[in-house]
C-alpha cells in the first residue's frame, strides 16, 4: 500500500466522525425544535425555528467539513475501497445516539445495522477497482 | 405553538394511552422517510444526468475551475440540489419525532432506490452482486425496523 493511500485511509476517520456528529447535532437541534407536522400552518411556525437553530447550522457545518475530508480521501484511495469503509457511518451514528442521546439500542438493532453495513460493502465492492 | 413539556424528555413510566400515541407518532414520522428518500435519490439522479452532460473532468484545481461554468449553469444540477434540500426538510421532520438510531439505518433504503432509479431512468446495468448487496441492506433495514419495541 502506497503512503498516499495510507494517508487517504487515515483521512476517512475525520470524514466519518464529522458527518456522523453533524447528524447528531441535527437530532439534538430537532429535539429542541420539537416534532413538526407537514401542514402549511405548522411549517410556517416550525421552519423559522429550524432555520435559526444554531445546532442545525452546526450539523450542516459538520457535513461540509466531513465532505472536504471525504474529497481528500477520494483523491488518494479508489472509490471501491473507500465507499465500503464509509458504510461504517451507519454503525457510528447508532453508537453515538446510544452514547450521547441515551437512545435505547437493543442488540437486535445493532445486528440489523451490521447487516446493512455488510450490504453496503457488497454494493461498494461490486464496482471493482 | 409547542408547549414546554412537549420539548422535554421525561424519564417516567408512560400511561398506556401515551405509549400508543408515542409509538404512533414514531410510525408517522417514519412515513416521512418515503418522501425524504425519494426526494434525495431523485436529486442524485438529476445530478448524475447533469454531470453526464458535463464531460468528465480530472480532479485538479485547473480542470475543476474550467468545468465550473458548465456545472453552475446546468439546470439539472440545480434540480439535484433542490432534491437534496427537499429531502433534508423531510429528514428533519423524521428525526423531530423518531429516534436517530432507528431512523438513520432505514435511510440505507436509498441504495435500493438509487440502484432502481439508475436502472429505470439511466439504463445503467445492474450486476448480480449489486442485487445481492441491496437485498442484504433491505434485510438489515427490516431487522432494524422490527427492533423498535411496541411498549
Amino acid at each position: 500500500m502506497s503512503s498516499s493511500m495510507l494517508s487517504g485511509l487515515v483521512l476517512l476517520l475525520p470524514a466519518i466522525l464529522l458527518s456522523t456528529t453533524g447528524e447528531l447535532f441535527f437530532k439534538i437541534g430537532m429535539n429542541r425544535v420539537g416534532g413538526f407536522e407537514f401542514s402549511a400552518s405548522a411549517l410556517r411556525v416550525v421552519l423559522p425555528r429550524v432555520i435559526f437553530n444554531p445546532l442545525i447550522w452546526l450539523g450542516f457545518f459538520g457535513f461540509g467539513l466531513g465532505a472536504v475530508f471525504w474529497l481528500g480521501v477520494l483523491s488518494r484511495v479508489p472509490l471501491s475501497l473507500a465507499y465500503p469503509i464509509l458504510a461504517l457511518s451507519y454503525f457510528v451514528v447508532v453508537v453515538e445516539a446510544w452514547l450521547f442521546l441515551h437512545e435505547r439500542v437493543t442488540l437486535q438493532r445493532l445486528l440489523g445495522v451490521l447487516v446493512i453495513v455488510v450490504g453496503v460493502v457488497i454494493v461498494g465492492l461490486s464496482e471493482g477497482t | 405553538m409547542l408547549t414546554p413539556d412537549q420539548l422535554e424528555y421525561e424519564e417516567r413510566e408512560l400511561t398506556p394511552h401515551e405509549t400508543f400515541r408515542s409509538s404512533r407518532a414514531i410510525f408517522q414520522a417514519l412515513l416521512l422517510l418515503i418522501p425524504a428518500i425519494l426526494s434525495s435519490t431523485t436529486g442524485q439522479l438529476f445530478l448524475k444526468m447533469g454531470m453526464n452532460q458535463v464531460s468528465a473532468f480530472a480532479f485538479t484545481p485547473d480542470a475543476i475551475f474550467a468545468a465550473l461554468p458548465s456545472i453552475v449553469f446546468n439546470l439539472l444540477i440545480w434540480l439535484g440540489f433542490a432534491g437534496f434540500l427537499g429531502g433534508t426538510v423531510f429528514w428533519l421532520g423524521v428525526i423531530s419525532r423518531a429516534p436517530l438510531s432507528l431512523a438513520y439505518p432505514i435511510l440505507a433504503m436509498s441504495y435500493f432506490v438509487v440502484v432502481l432509479e439508475s436502472w429505470l431512468f439511466l439504463g445503467e446495468q445492474v450486476t448480480l452482486q449489486k442485487i445481492i448487496g441491496v437485498a442484504v441492506i433491505v434485510g438489515g433495514v427490516i431487522v432494524v425496523g422490527l427492533s423498535e419495541q411496541r411498549k
